[in-house]
Order: C-alpha cells, then sequence, then structure tokens
C-alpha cells in the first residue's frame, strides 16, 4: 500500500497515470485530508508572484488552514521598497537592469521571476522618485539648474505641489508613511477576520481583531483632538469616541488581563515603526546629496585634475549608495511584514509539499 | 573597499569642508552657535562611529574564522558584517544636513544663528549618535548569525533579518533629529 498527497485538481490525472503503471490492477482511492493539521502546503499563486514565495517559506509556510499571505506581501514590498529608496535615478538602474536580464535570461525560469519582480521596483522607485525630488538625490537641481534650492519639476494638482521635497519637508512624509502603516496594520486584521471565518471560530473574532477596531476609531478621534490638536471634537463625538475607547479596552483587558496592556503600547510601537519608511528614504537622499556636494566642491580642492575625477567620484559613490540602500531597503521591507504585519494574524509553522519525483542532477539522452 | 571609500569621503566632508568654510564673521553669538553646530555634527559621526567600528569589528573577527573553513561563504558573511556599518551612515547623514543648515558647506544659513540653536544642536548630535550604539549589540547578533552560517548556509536571510532588529532604535534616533532640525528650519 502507497499512501500520500496530492493536490486536488491533479487527483483525475494522478488516477489515470497509476492505473496505466498498473494495468488497472490496483485500486486507487482518493479522500479529503483527515487531519488538516499534519497536510504538507502548497501555495497557489499567480506566476508573477511566485519568487514572492520564498518570502514566506523564509519565514515559515501557512498552515492548511491559514490564509496565503503571498499576494499581500508582494504587494506591500514593492511599495514599502520604493517609499524607501525612493529614488528615481536609483530606480532607473533599477529598471533597466532587470529588463536587460528579462530579455537576455530567456531561459533561466529563476532569472526570469526576479527581474520581473525587479522591474516592478524600478518602476515603483521612478514614481516615489520623482513624487519626493529625488534624482541622484539633487543630482539635477545642483549640476543642471546649478540652484541646489530649486526642485526637479514643479507642477500643481488641484492645491496640491508637486514635488514634495523630501529633504526640506519630511513631515509630509512622515505622515503618508504613518497612513500606510495603518493600511498595512489593518490589512493585517482584516486578514485575521477572513482566517478565523474560514475555521469557523467566528467567536474568536470578537475578541481578537473587534477590539482593535474600536480602538483604533476611538483612541484616533482622542488622539487626534487632545495631543495633536489635528481637529475638535463636539459633546457628541467626544462620548462616542470614549466609548469606543472603554469598551475596546475592557475586551482586551478582559481577555489578556493586565497583559492586555503591553498589547496595546505593542500596537502602538508597531505602527510607529513605520516610520522608517522616511528615515531610510531620507537616508538614501542625503546620502546622494552629500556625494554631490563633494564632486561638486572637488574641483576647487584638486586643482586641474578635479574635474576629470567629478564623474569618476559621482559614479564610484551613487553606485556604493544604490547598493547599500537598496540592501538596507530590502531588508527592512521584509522586517515590516514579518514583524508588524504577520504579528497581527500569523501562526505558520505548515511543511512544504513536495511531490514524489526522481530527482537528478545531470539527464543524459541515449539515442 | 568600497566601505573604505565612503568612510574616506566622509572624513573628507567632515574635516576638510568646515576648515574651508569657516572663513571670516566668526565672533560673537554667531560663531557660537556655529562652533556648537560643529560639536553636535562630532557627536553624531563619532559617537555613531564609534559604535558602528566595534559592530563591525566584532561580526568581521567572526566572519574571518568562518570563511577560513568555509571560503565560499564570503559574499553571505560579508552582507552580514556590513550591517553594523549603517549607524555610521545615519550620524554622517545627520552631521551633514546641520552642516547643511548652518552654511558651513558654502551657502548661507536656512535660519538665524542664535546661540540656543546652537545648543539644540549638541543635543541632535546626541540623539544620533548615542542611539548609534546599538550597532554593537548588532555586531554581536551579527556574530552569532555569521557563527550558525558555518554551521548551515541556508539561515542566511533569517541571520540578516535578526540582525538589522536593534537599528530600529537608531532609525528612531535618526528620525527624531529630522524632525528636530525640520521644526528648528535647519533643513
Amino acid at each position: 500500500m502507497i499512501e500520500g498527497y496530492a493536490l486536488t485538481e491533479n487527483v483525475e490525472k494522478l488516477r489515470k497515470i497509476v492505473e496505466e503503471a498498473t494495468n488497472k490492477k490496483c485500486s486507487f482511492h482518493a479522500r479529503k485530508v483527515p487531519r488538516e493539521r499534519e497536510a504538507p502546503i502548497h501555495l497557489k499563486n499567480p506566476k508573477w508572484a511566485k519568487p514572492f514565495e520564498t518570502f514566506v517559506e523564509l519565514f515559515s509556510l501557512p498552515k492548511y488552514n491559514e490564509v496565503n499571505p503571498t499576494l499581500f506581501i508582494g504587494l506591500s514590498f514593492i511599495i514599502f521598497f520604493s517609499f524607501m529608496l525612493g529614488d528615481a535615478g536609483y530606480g532607473l538602474i533599477i529598471f533597466l537592469l532587470s529588463l536587460l536580464a528579462y530579455i537576455k535570461f530567456k531561459r533561466s525560469e529563476f532569472i526570469r521571476q526576479w527581474s520581473f519582480i525587479g522591474i516592478w521596483l524600478g518602476l515603483g522607485n521612478l514614481v516615489t522618485g520623482f513624487l519626493f525630488n529625488g534624482f541622484f538625490g539633487d543630482f539635477i537641481p545642483r549640476f543642471i539648474y546649478h540652484d541646489a534650492n530649486k526642485t526637479l519639476y514643479h507642477v500643481n494638482i488641484a492645491g496640491v505641489e508637486l514635488p514634495i521635497d523630501a529633504i526640506h519637508k519630511p513631515v509630509i512624509i512622515l505622515g503618508i508613511a504613518l497612513l500606510l502603516g495603518l493600511i498595512h496594520l489593518n490589512m493585517g486584521f482584516i486578514l485575521g477576520v477572513i482566517q478565523n471565518i474560514k475555521r469557523k471560530h467566528k467567536k474568536a473574532i470578537l475578541i481578537e481583531q473587534f477590539p482593535w477596531f474600536l480602538l483604533q476609531i476611538g483612541g484616533g478621534m482622542l488622539i487626534g483632538s487632545s495631543l495633536l490638536a489635528l481637529w475638535s471634537l463636539n459633546g457628541m463625538e467626544k462620548i462616542i469616541a470614549y466609548a469606543l475607547t472603554v469598551i475596546g479596552l475592557a475586551i482586551l483587558f478582559k481577555e489578556k488581563g493586565a497583559l492586555g496592556f503591553f498589547d496595546v503600547t505593542g500596537y502602538v510601537g508597531d505602527w510607529l515603526s513605520y516610520a522608517r519608511l522616511l528615515a531610510l528614504g531620507l537616508a538614501t537622499a542625503g546620502m546622494a546629496l552629500a556625494f554631490n556636494i563633494v564632486a561638486e566642491l572637488l574641483p576647487n580642492i584638486v586643482p586641474y585634475i578635479g574635474i576629470i575625477l567629478v564623474p569618476v567620484i559621482l559614479i564610484i559613490t551613487h553606485l556604493a549608495n544604490l547598493m547599500i540602500q537598496s540592501l538596507g531597503a530590502a531588508i527592512h521591507a521584509l522586517r515590516l511584514q514579518y514583524v508588524e504585519f504577520f504579528n497581527r494574524f500569523y501562526e505558520g509553522g505548515g511543511k512544504r509539499y513536495k511531490p514524489f519525483s526522481i530527482s537528478r542532477k545531470y539527464t543524459e539522452e541515449i539515442k | 573597499m568600497r566601505k573604505a571609500i565612503i568612510i574616506g569621503l566622509g572624513m573628507l566632508v567632515m574635516f576638510a569642508l568646515p576648515a574651508l568654510a569657516a572663513d571670516g564673521n566668526d565672533s560673537g553669538d554667531e560663531g557660537n552657535a556655529r562652533a556648537n553646530i560643529i560639536l553636535g555634527c562630532m557627536f553624531a559621526t563619532a559617537i555613531a562611529g564609534i559604535g558602528s567600528a566595534i559592530g563591525l569589528g566584532i561580526a568581521g573577527s567572526s566572519g574571518v574564522a568562518v570563511t577560513a573553513e568555509k571560503p565560499e561563504l564570503f559574499g553571505k558573511i560579508l552582507v552580514l558584517q556590513v550591517l553594523p556599518m549603517t549607524q555610521s551612515v545615519y550620524g554622517l547623514l545627520t552631521a551633514i544636513l546641520l552642516m547643511m543648515g548652518a552654511g558651513l558647506l558654502g551657502g548661507t544659513a536656512k535660519t538665524e544663528l542664535t546661540p540656543w540653536l546652537g545648543t539644540a544642536a549638541i543635543g541632535i548630535g546626541l540623539t544620533v549618535g548615542l542611539t548609534g550604539l546599538s550597532a554593537i549589540n548588532q555586531g554581536s547578533i551579527a556574530s552569532a548569525s555569521i557563527a550558525s552560517l558555518g554551521r548551515n548556509p541556508d539561515v542566511a536571510a533569517r541571520g540578516i533579518i535578526f540582525t538589522v532588529m536593534p537599528e530600529t532604535i537608531a532609525i528612531f534616533g535618526l528620525l527624531v533629529a529630522i524632525l528636530l532640525m525640520s521644526s528648528l528650519n535647519l533643513l
């Protein structure tokens, strides 16, 4: 007797193969997974999202009855990476290199998949770079406009001034970063709700996710009005805000006891952690700016040959900056997924589904 | 080698340029403020630099040991070793932003240089410098990751994730410094 797992969609195919191989001298039984805990995991994703499965696997594969987070991770990885590198010039380099690899290495599935992601990362950086006024730092204003305080371009769309100058107006970008964080965290809560519905633990939603929605709305209203003075609440709104906060806290403390307090501080800490989107983006822009300053001053420091050294220094320093900062951006984009996002809903601990096959290294064709 | 170039350029910016720009009108309140801003730059780069150097040292010494046995892991180990480097990049960034704000890199100051502003700059420098000491802890995690890499090369990515955790503190320090500079009109 041979026992094993197969994908539901492949069962009929498998039956045919087994019957052919044994001349129908066998009995083939297919049934649903008896113990969901032990079933191995196969992630079903569209082809373009395949490389992101590596990121899920790095943390831990989902269990049999968990949601597949690959698509969400892929999407937010691209957005966060573009925010933390945030330079159109570097984006252009990544885009062109990936495009080249995609066209040139048609045979290697691995390179094609990753360069496809690279194309998206490059495009994302082009968008954020032009949005936040970064093209190799301040290369164009400094060397072409000869006025470092100018922006790349200047448009005014419906009262919104673009680009947002990242180095001189960081507070706006901090706001955008924290908003993105809020969306990301709530996506985690919503996935938690979906997961609980899938597992038929409807009651768990009331304890695990519901208080957080109440606390975010109520607490957000209160903090916005009293701490940050963004808006003011009238009598009725104030009562609603207090009621939501108190109910949310009550459910949390009833379930977790005094430890519920640390859940609240942990949530706030996780949320503020998204401020790194601004800090790392500024680190890229600031370092690029510093290198541009050095290159600009070089002809004054080194007489005669200084001018020739300028492009050399620019290319070396910007390549170094691109490598260091994209390494940092990628790691921190992953960290935001593993620590902040997965903390909201994900458990993991599944085993990988490895289909029965011959494993061979070299194959020789005999004619 | 690339790192050495960056450090070299950083040193150039740190020492040569303020000296070039610091000619004339260095008397009275403005001169005082300027001196204090230079102190702020010093704290940011120097303390964060100490942290990074110690961290790189801790990680690098395990790196040498492991590459002796498994030279093919050199690339992965190098990535782990340079992770504590970022803190000094943050220090350098803060120093450059401070210098630009105070007009030490040529040009005029972005805001009036009062003695109060100079003291504030020391605070900004210390924020980034002291949080940059997290590089030391990062170095010890990097060292442990490198050692475990020698046993099982598959843990490289996880080791990197663990190693960047203490960097959060330095990032918060940089964030506070940037927000302070922005509210003081130094940016």
